[in-house]
C-alpha cells in the first residue's frame, strides 16, 4: 500500500491512492489526512488515478475524513475517478457529498 | 570490339578492313543501308559503324536516320566515310544522327584516332547508362520501402485523428515522413490525454522514433496512467534506442474529464500558449524540462505541473516550423505575429494561424515540419459519445461455474478478491465489470467473515475511532480464527451467459436478515455515518439479492450487458 501526500500549493494537498482502497487503508489513509496542519488546509485533492478496487469502507473512510475536517475545510475534490469507481460512488450519492472530477 | 563497314564498293571495303585489322579491330560488312540496319539490330558486339553515304537500296543518310531509331539500349557512333566536301551535304549527314566524319582518300592515323575517341563516348555512355540503372533500381527500391514503412506508420499511428472533440490540429509533413507527432487518447476516466513533440531532423531517420512513442502512449494512456509515468517511460525508451545526437522535444498533456485541470510536462519545446476565450494570451507555460531521450532514468525529472484555466480557454501548441517559416527574404514569421494572430476571438486559432503562416511564406519552400494543435478546456467531449471504448468482440462465452472454499488462512491474505477479480479478467466478457465486480465481492466476502465468521458489531464503526478499532479487531480476530470457512461460487448463466451468479455461504451462526434489512433502509439524508452502505451497494448492483439459510448464505446475481 502506498498513499502519498503532498502540497500541491499553499493550503493545497493532493492524497494519491494505490490500486487497491479498501480496509487495509483505514489507517494509512487517515495518517494520510491528519498529517496536515489543522489551521492551513483549504483543499484537498484525492487523486483515483490509479484506484480500480474500492470497498464500502473506502465510502467510510472518506465520509470519516469529511467529518475530521468539517468546518475547516469543505473542499474535498475526488478526481481522475474511472467510470466504475464513478458509478459506486454514484450509487451511494457520494456525488451529493464530494466534488467528483 | 567490332566495326561494321558499310560501303557498295568492294576496294573500300577491303581498304578499311585492312587497315582496322592491323590494329586488332574485328570488322564486318555491309554493302547497303538496309544490310547495315539488318546487322546492326542482329549483332550486339558491333561497336562503331564507318557509314558511306551514297549506296543503292538505302543510302548512308536514311539507314543512320533507322539504326538511331531502332538502337536506343547503347550507343553505336556513327561515322561518315565521304569524299563529299559541300558543307550542306555534311551537315545533312550530322543531322541525320551521325556523329563524325571523315574524308576519302582515308588516312590511316585520323581514321584510327577518330575511332578510338569515338570507342571512348561509347563506353562513357555505356557507364552512365549503367549508373542510371542502378540508380533507378535503388529508386524503386526506396519508393516499395517508403510504401511499406508508410502503411506500418498509418496503422502504429492511426489513432492520431483522436476524434475529441476539444481538440484541433494540423500537421503538414515537410517530407513523406516528418519528425513531428501529434498523439491523442481517451483517458478511462473521461478526459483526453496527447503528445506533441518534435524529433531533430527530418525524414524517415526523425519519423523512426515516432512508432515506441505512439506504442508507450496508447498502451499507457489505455492505463490512465500520470503524465509523469508517461514522461518517464517515454524517455527510457527513447534514451536507449536513438543516437545521442537525436531526442525528441515533447509536450504531454492530460486535459480531466470536466476540462478545469491541465497537468503538463513540457521539455525542449517552445511555450505553450493559454489564450482567454475573449482572445489575448493570458498565460505561457514554459518548457520546465531537457528534451526527451537525453538523460538517464535517474537524472531525468519528472515533475508534472499542474494549471486550472478558466472553462473556455484555448491551450495553442505548436513546433518550430510554425514561428520559423520564412518569407522569400528570409525573415521568419517569429513569436509576435503568433500572439498577434491570438490576441483578438476566432472560432478555430489552427486554421487563422495555418493560414496566415502560408500567406506569409508565399512562395517560399517550406523550411520545418509545422504542427499545430488547439486544446479547448471544456467539459472533454468525443465524436462517438463515448470516451472510453471496450473492445470486447461482443461474443459471450461458455456457461461455467468456479468455486472457492476459503479457510481463515485463505481469508487472511490482502489480496484475496483481487486474486479472484484477476481470474474473471482472462475473460473478455468481464473486462469493464472488474473494478464493480471487485466492491461487489469484496462486500460479499467481508459481511460473511466479519459478521457470520467473526461475529463483529457494525455499530462500532459508530464513531471515527470505534471505524479504526472495528477493522483492529477484525485483523486480530481472524488471526486467532482457527475454524470455519467461507464457501464461494461464481457461476456464469442465463441465456446469453450475461449474468453472473455469485453465491457465498460461511459456516457461522447467520446474520439477522431482519436487522439487515433495517440497515438498508437508512434514509438518504442520514448517509453521514461511516457504516452501513455495504448492503445498499450491493442491492443497488445487483438485479437480485437473496439472503438464506438463516442469513449465513446470500445469493446475488450480477448482470454483465
Amino acid at each position: 500500500m502506498a498513499i502519498t501526500i503532498k502540497t500541491v500549493s499553499a493550503g493545497c494537498y493532493e492524497i494519491s491512492l494505490d490500486e487497491t482502497f479498501d480496509f487495509n487503508c483505514v489507517e494509512e489513509f487517515r495518517r494520510a489526512y491528519e498529517s496536515v496542519s489543522v489551521k492551513g488546509a483549504a483543499q484537498f485533492i484525492i487523486d483515483f488515478r490509479s484506484t480500480h478496487y474500492m470497498d464500502s469502507s473506502a465510502l467510510g473512510m472518506l465520509i470519516n475524513m469529511q467529518k475530521y475536517w468539517d468546518g475547516r475545510c469543505s473542499d474535498i475534490r475526488l478526481i481522475n475517478t474511472n467510470p466504475q469507481v464513478r458509478k459506486i460512488f454514484a450509487i451511494s450519492r457520494f456525488d451529493k457529498k464530494f466534488t467528483i472530477e | 570490339m567490332k566495326v561494321l563497314i558499310v560501303d557498295d564498293h568492294q576496294y573500300n571495303l577491303d581498304l578499311l578492313a585492312f587497315i582496322l585489322e592491323d590494329h586488332d579491330y574485328q570488322s564486318c560488312f555491309a554493302t547497303n543501308g538496309q544490310e547495315a540496319l539488318d546487322r546492326v539490330v542482329s549483332d550486339a558486339s558491333i561497336g562503331v559503324i564507318l557509314m558511306d553515304v551514297n549506296m543503292p537500296v538505302m543510302d548512308g543518310r536514311e539507314a543512320t536516320k533507322r539504326i538511331k531509331e531502332a538502337i536506343t539500349d547503347r550507343f553505336i557512333p556513327i561515322v561518315f566515310v565521304t569524299a563529299l566536301d559541300e558543307d550542306q551535304a555534311l551537315a545533312e549527314c550530322l543531322s541525320a544522327g551521325g556523329d563524325d566524319f571523315i574524308s576519302k582518300p582515308v588516312n590511316e592515323s585520323v581514321l584510327l584516332a577518330k575511332i578510338a575517341a569515338h570507342l571512348r563516348t561509347a563506353n562513357l555512355y555505356q557507364e552512365l547508362r549503367e549508373t542510371n540503372e542502378r540508380l533507378s533500381y535503388h529508386q524503386r527500391l526506396m519508393d516499395r520501402e517508403h510504401a511499406i514503412v508508410e502503411h506500418v506508420f498509418q496503422n502504429g499511428l492511426q489513432r492520431v485523428g483522436s476524434d475529441c472533440r476539444n481538440l484541433k490540429h494540423r500537421i503538414s509533413p515537410m517530407s513523406m515522413f516528418n519528425g513531428d507527432i501529434f498523439l491523442a487518447a481517451p483517458s478511462p476516466s473521461g478526459g483526453v490525454y496527447l503528445v506533441l513533440g518534435d524529433f531533430t531532423g527530418h525524414g524517415l531517420s526523425a519519423a523512426i522514433g515516432c512508432l515506441p512513442v505512439a506504442d508507450i502512449f496508447y498502451a499507457m494512456s489505455n492505463k490512465q496512467a500520470s503524465i509523469a509515468e508517461l514522461a518517464t517511460e517515454i524517455n527510457h525508451k527513447l534514451q536507449g534506442l536513438l543516437p545521442s545526437n537525436m531526442f525528441f522535444c515533447a509536450a504531454i498533456m492530460e486535459l480531466s474529464a470536466n476540462g478545469d485541470r491541465l497537468s503538463y510536462w513540457v521539455g525542449g519545446i517552445n511555450d505553450l500558449l493559454l489564450v482567454s476565450p475573449s482572445g489575448g494570451v493570458v498565460e505561457r507555460l514554459q518548457a520546465q524540462h531537457m528534451p526527451l531521450g537525453v538523460l538517464d532514468d535517474h537524472e531525468f525529472d519528472a515533475t508534472v505541473d499542474v494549471v486550472n484555466p478558466p472553462a473556455g480557454t484555448r491551450v495553442v501548441i505548436y513546433t518550430d516550423g510554425i514561428i520559423e517559416s520564412q518569407d522569400d527574404q528570409g525573415q521568419m514569421f517569429g513569436e509576435e505575429r503568433l500572439e498577434a494572430l491570438l490576441a483578438t476571438p476566432a472560432d478555430c486559432y489552427v486554421d487563422r494561424i495555418y493560414e496566415a503562416v502560408n500567406e506569409y511564406r508565399q512562395q517560399a519552400e517550406q523550411t520545418d515540419d509545422m504542427t499545430l494543435v488547439e486544446l479547448t478546456c471544456c467539459p472533454v467531449e468525443y465524436a462517438d459519445g463515448l470516451a472510453h471504448r471496450d473492445t470486447g468482440d461482443g461474443s459471450l462465452s461458455l456457461p461455467w461455474t468456479l468455486s472457492f472454499s476459503l479457510t481463515p488462512d485463505e481469508l487472511g491474505k490482502p489480496d484475496l478478491v483481487a486474486e479472484v477479480v484477476r481470474l474473471l479478467g482472462g475473460d473478455v466478457t468481464f473486462k469493464s465489470h472488474l473494478d464493480i465486480l471487485y466492491t461487489l465481492l469484496s462486500e460479499l466476502i467481508n459481511n460473511s467473515l466479519e459478521h457470520g465468521l467473526l461475529e463483529l458489531d457494525s455499530a462500532i464503526k459508530e464513531t471515527t475511532d470505534g471505524f479504526e478499532r472495528y477493522y483492529r479487531l477484525r485483523r486480530q480476530r481472524l488471526e486467532t480464527l482457527n475454524g470455519g470457512s467461507i464457501d464461494l461460487s461464481l457461476q456464469l448463466t442465463g441465456t446469453n451467459t450475461n449474468k453472473l451468479k455469485i453465491i457465498v455461504s460461511d459456516s457461522g451462526k447467520g446474520f439477522d436478515v431482519e436487522a439487515l434489512q433495517h440497515v438498508s433502509d437508512f434514509d438518504v439524508n442520514e448517509q453521514d455515518h461511516s457504516f452501513g452502505r455495504g448492503i445498499d451497494l450491493i442491492r443497488s448492483l445487483c438485479d437480485s439479492v437473496v439472503y438464506s439459510d438463516g442469513g449465513s448464505t446470500v445469493t446475488v446475481v450480477y448482470r454483465l450487458d
